[in-house]
């Protein structure tokens, strides 16, 4: 009996060490690993950094002035101007088309549209494509 | 194991033979005896002790075998770099002043085997060092001496392509200004404090940046960037106008603010001539008002002219002494002692109040201030903030105060009230006329985002809508009828004043020439000042130097340019709409 708890306890010290050992080494490399995380951290701050400034300096309206001057004959950029606003009602909306009649009822169901609709500015075949900007709004 | 049992029985087999020796044969055969005397103790104590000494010596030895060096490391979150000084932003977020990690280059002399070459070499990679200086530094007799500071990394590895051993490099903390010239003046700039090889603490020196030194080092604020009112859509657009403008009339420099009527946020601060903040220049030689690291916005003093009838009739009206329509006598001129006072051009015989600002009235403007007399016309100046420096964010606004009349008379009142004998500078005139447009209620100037709320009420509503109502007419069939603008109402007072000669008098052919705007003056948004020094509009047969001719259609230009940046849409009906010119077409 003591013979097999001092075989027990001997097997348990040789388990437990070599527990440590790992352990140990294991706690080494992650923090070795940690280091050399924090340096590529750091690295990529500084490059997120020069790129920020990097962008603030490309998009200075002093740059920007120069491309826009050395570029004009192909994009004819020009300054905003107060004609640049305008109201809604005077977009050239593509004219309302009289709906689908629903199933189940006839084609004959008066439908009134013509009283509603707008007065039309401009006749649009098809709807232009809409500008990506405008989905914000 | 024997070996060990053999050495602890000689010992044992030692010590009482010993003890023997000593007291004179009290055996008991091998045995030892409970009682020890001193020398037993001492040998104990010295054995102990030598084992004591020996073990620690072997312990740290085993450790030192065992156990690798590492660094002491910081436990969490150290480890990364923060920036050591805060960015300066706009309004919008866009970067005003940042930092870019940089190198600095310095020698040790005693390395260098040809400083001639050396410098030299140098000097192509750096062409506004001066090469006889480097050789100088480069032949110096230490072990030490800066070369240059910053660098760039491009020149780093130019210098480093050259081989020189000599040459050595400590990393630094660069500050750089993205916006470049359009800011110049706002953002000041920074020194190296305390540096050395490896590290530079940055100083601010001037402007934004030496005002909000200590906000910008706080390391519980280095994360978030210090935000502006300055606009800088705004900002470049209005320094367009007025380079433009600067140029077309010939003018020495200008200067241009735009105010928000209600927070007091400058959206735009322009002053020309201006610099590279990233290249600042060190020295200036020529006269000092051209020095074009002058800010004009904040710390030029200008007599400002006509601009100031504005004040004295807003002044004269809310002190009840007349109403817009009570007729001031402007036919002749109006002497004072030996000084006589005249209007440029022959004005009628009467004129209402409202048209003496609207034409521009000296002689009417000098009566209505006699009429209110010194101290009231005082009182509301100083009350407008025109005798205190500017509560501005910038480093160098303490220095800048008003130039006040050393003794102020009654003389002194006739001509400030037509903007001569105060100068102050074309931010203190905007703050005024964004008092008078913010229904009266004080408005202090700031370059903070967020700006201040309304101070004390100066003016009543009534006298600010009256006001407002004048300097529609000035534009409307007064002396700024070229301002004009299709889409936006526009008020506002022209001033031309002579330049002050140094020594005495005013020239006869240089002014400054201003224009203060209230815009849209229906809904009064934002202020407009701007100056040009010493334009003359050669377009006619006669040279004309009026505000009306050279500071209105500038200022005109930049309202145009500028409304839309700030958001301001025309008046409804007031333009031909852009859209119907589009034609949409399908395929």
């Amino acid at each position: 009996m003591t013979r097999i708890g001092l075989f027990l306890l001997v097997a348990a010290v040789v388990g437990s060490a070599a527990w440590a050992y790992h352990v140990n080494y294991k706690t080494r490399n992650a923090l070795d690993r940690i280091d050399v995380l924090r340096g590529q951290i750091a690295a990529e701050r500084e490059a997120v950094e020069v790129l920020r400034v990097e962008w603030a300096y490309l998009n200075s309206p002093e740059r920007l002035t120069r491309l826009v001057a050395k570029n004009n004959e192909d994009l004819q950029l020009q300054p905003m101007g107060p004609e640049g606003f305008d109201t809604v009602s005077s977009v050239p909306f593509p004219p309302r088309t009289a709906p689908e009649a629903a199933p189940g009822t006839l084609r004959s169901d008066p439908v009134v549209v013509s009283e509603r609709q707008p007065i039309v500015v401009a006749r649009v075949p098809q709807p232009a494509p809409r500008p990506a900007a405008w989905s914000r709004q | 194991m024997t070996m060990k049992k053999h050495l602890g029985e000689r010992i044992r087999l030692r010590l009482p033979a010993a003890r023997r020796g000593v007291e004179g044969g009290r055996s008991e055969s091998g045995s030892v005896r409970p009682g020890r005397t001193r020398e037993d103790w001492r040998l104990i104590l010295v054995v102990l002790a030598m084992m004591l000494v020996y073990g620690a010596v072997g312990l740290r030895m085993g450790l030192l075998a065992l156990i690798e060096p590492v660094e002491p490391r910081m436990a969490g979150g150290a480890g990364v770099t923060t920036p050591l000084r805060g960015e300066i932003a706009d309004r919008n977020g866009n970067l005003l002043a940042a930092n870019l990690p940089a190198f600095s280059l310095y020698v040790d002399p005693t390395e260098i085997k040809d400083p001639a070459g050396v410098a030299d070499d140098l000097a192509a990679i750096f062409p506004d060092e001066d090469r006889e200086q480097l050789f100088k530094r480069l032949s110096r007799k230490a072990r030490f001496a800066w070369i240059k500071r910053p660098i760039t990394p491009r020149q780093r590895q130019a210098v480093l392509d050259l081989g020189y051993p000599g040459l050595k490099f400590g990393s630094r903390v660069m500050r750089i200004y993205p916006a470049g010239r359009t800011a110049a003046h706002l953002v000041g700039g920074v020194q190296a404090a305390s540096e050395d090889v490896r590290f530079a603490e940055l100083v601010g020196s001037g402007g934004v940046e030496g005002y909000f030194d200590a906000r910008l080092r706080n390391p519980g604020q280095i994360g978030t960037p210090l935000e502006l009112s300055i606009d800088l859509t705004v900002q470049a657009a209005l320094r367009d106008v007025l380079a433009a403008g600067t140029k077309r009339f010939r003018a020495k420099g200008a200067t241009a603010v735009v105010m928000d009527v209600r927070t007091g946020e400058l959206h735009a601060m322009v002053s020309l001539p201006d610099f590279d903040p990233n290249h600042k220049p060190k020295s200036y030689s020529g006269p000092a008002e051209l020095d074009p690291r002058f800010n004009r916005a904040a710390f030029g003093r200008y007599e400002l002219g006509s601009t100031f009838k504005v004040l004295t009739a807003a002044s004269a009206l809310e002190s009840g002494i007349v109403g817009p329509q009570t007729m001031i006598e402007t036919g002749s001129a109006l002497a004072f002692g030996r000084y006589r006072i005249r209007d440029t051009h022959k004005m009628p015989p009467e004129m209402t109040v409202a048209d003496v600002v609207v034409r521009s009235s000296n002689v009417g403007a000098a009566r209505l201030a006699l009429n209110l007399g010194t101290p009231r016309l005082k009182d509301y100046l100083k009350r407008l903030g025109m005798f205190e420096q500017l509560p501005l964010e910038l480093a160098e606004a303490a220095r800048a105060k008003p130039l006040l009349p050393p003794r102020w008379t009654d003389l002194s009142t006739m001509t400030i009230s037509f903007g001569h004998g105060l100068a102050v500078s074309p931010i203190h005139l905007a703050a005024a006329f964004a008092t008078l447009a913010n229904d009266g209620r004080r408005v202090r100037p700031t370059l903070i985002k967020g700006g201040h709320e309304p101070g004390e009420q100066i003016f009543s509503t009534a006298t600010s809508r009256v006001m407002m109502q004048i300097m529609r007419d000035v534009v409307r069939r007064g002396t700024a009828q070229r301002g004009q603008l299709a889409g936006y109402d526009i008020g506002g007072k022209t001033g031309t004043a002579d330049k002050y000669r140094p020594g005495g008098g005013y020239y006869n052919d240089r002014v400054i020439a201003t224009f203060a705007a209230v815009f849209p003056i229906n809904e009064p948004r934002f202020v407009l000042v701007l100056s040009l020094d010493e334009p003359v509009d050669r377009s006619g047969k006669v040279e004309r130097r009026e505000a009306s001719r050279t500071a209105v259609p500038v200022a005109a230009a930049a309202i145009e340019r500028i409304a839309p940046l700030l958001g301001l849409r025309p008046q409804p009906g007031s333009l031909p709409g852009a859209l119907a010119a589009i034609e949409t077409s399908g395929q």
